[in-house]
């Protein structure tokens, strides 16, 4: 394994101080951070061109994502440290770059009816309690599945407001 | 018979109680001493602090809705505009602040979320755009002001809620996502949205 994939992984399971041991004499772990992000958005790419492709179901969505852990422990690790403008932002890549494929099934899986900016309010708030509730030492599909489905609950009562 | 001037008391000092203190120290005992009402009164008006909390956020959601107008109204340029504006709604600044710090529970998510959406569109994104020169498309200049207000919010002192410090703070973040903005990393995301 290369010495990059492997400081992905080690960012995906320790975040920060995981990397440390990565960097090298005459660079920073600022630098180290940012390459990392950048392969991390190149994962990402991947990831969304085969959903697209897939014609998937909200449920099948996390047939898929069980067969990324790395990518989604490191995306925890973005959502835990999200005061961190480059961390933040790449996070937020993500979001965007899934969310045309993944509010739709959402809204046709729940069956919402709610208008455009309610309905990306409450996505979001759908993906954070998610990844809030996500245990990283647990990336079965029924995991995932079943902390969508509470979470989805507690929150399209929201929509109310 | 309810008297709506008791239940407003009530929900005007849990409103602070909340703002200032977070939803974990939201105590009834507390808020009743202070308006000099009785816990009945409290039950009477709301039955549990569930339904409390509710009102609360409506209130929140009315409070922002008239930053809203205020703003739009008044505030002509990213700097120092909108931080003279946030000045002058500190209990509510201090509420969203609360909520930012609890967002474990979904619904104080959810409104945070709502509620820094709703003001992003009415008129911020314009201000923002306008001070930074950006002419990324509406959703990559979303993504940029969520990122300052993560930063914002998490850094933000609750002893020191004056203009010219909530400004300071605002242009530290800045100048970080304005070098990010200048790296290689954030050309790769702005080039893969294309």
């Amino acid at each position: 394994m290369d010495y990059i994939d492997k400081a992905y992984k080690q960012f995906a399971e320790n975040g920060i101080k995981g990397i440390t041991q990565f960097v090298g004499e005459n660079d920073t772990v600022e630098n180290l951070k940012n390459e990392l992000l950048s392969l991390h958005i190149d994962k990402l790419d991947v990831i969304t061109s085969l959903i697209k492709k897939q014609n998937s179901t909200y449920n099948n969505l996390f047939d898929l994502l069980s067969a990324y852990p790395d990518q989604i422990k490191f995306n925890k690790q973005l959502f835990t440290h999200r005061e961190n403008p480059a961390m933040n932002l790449c996070f937020l890549y993500g979001i965007s770059a899934f969310k045309t494929i993944t509010i739709p099934l959402f809204k046709s899986h729940f069956k919402l009816s709610m208008d455009i900016e309610s309905l990306d309010s409450i996505w979001m708030t759908m993906v954070e309690s998610w990844y809030l509730a996500l245990d990283i030492n647990n990336l079965t599909v029924k995991h995932m599945k079943d902390i969508s489905e509470e979470t989805a609950e507690k929150i399209i009562e929201l929509s109310k407001y | 018979m309810k008297n709506p001037e008791s239940k407003k008391i009530w929900i005007e000092k849990g409103y602070e109680h909340f703002a200032f203190f977070g939803p974990d120290n939201l105590s009834i005992n507390k808020l009743s001493k202070e308006i000099g009402s009785s816990r009945a009164s409290f039950y009477h008006h709301f039955g549990d602090i569930e339904v409390f909390i509710e009102e609360l956020l409506d209130m929140h959601w009315q409070m922002g809705q008239d930053f809203n107008s205020e703003g739009i109204e008044s505030c002509k340029r990213f700097f120092p505009d909108l931080y003279k504006l946030i000045e002058k709604y500190p209990i509510p600044l201090q509420f969203t602040r609360q909520l930012f710090l609890n967002r474990h529970i979904p619904a104080f998510n959810y409104i945070f979320n709502k509620m820094y959406s709703s003001h992003s569109h009415s008129f911020i994104l314009t201000l923002f755009s306008e001070q930074f020169g950006l002419h990324e498309s509406k959703e990559v200049i979303d993504n940029l002001w969520v990122t300052v207000g993560e930063s914002w919010y998490s850094r933000l002192d609750p002893n020191n809620l004056s203009a010219v410090k909530m400004q300071q703070l605002s242009e530290e973040i800045m100048n970080s996502v304005l070098k990010l903005m200048a790296s290689d990393l954030y050309t790769k995301m702005h080039g893969h949205r294309q």
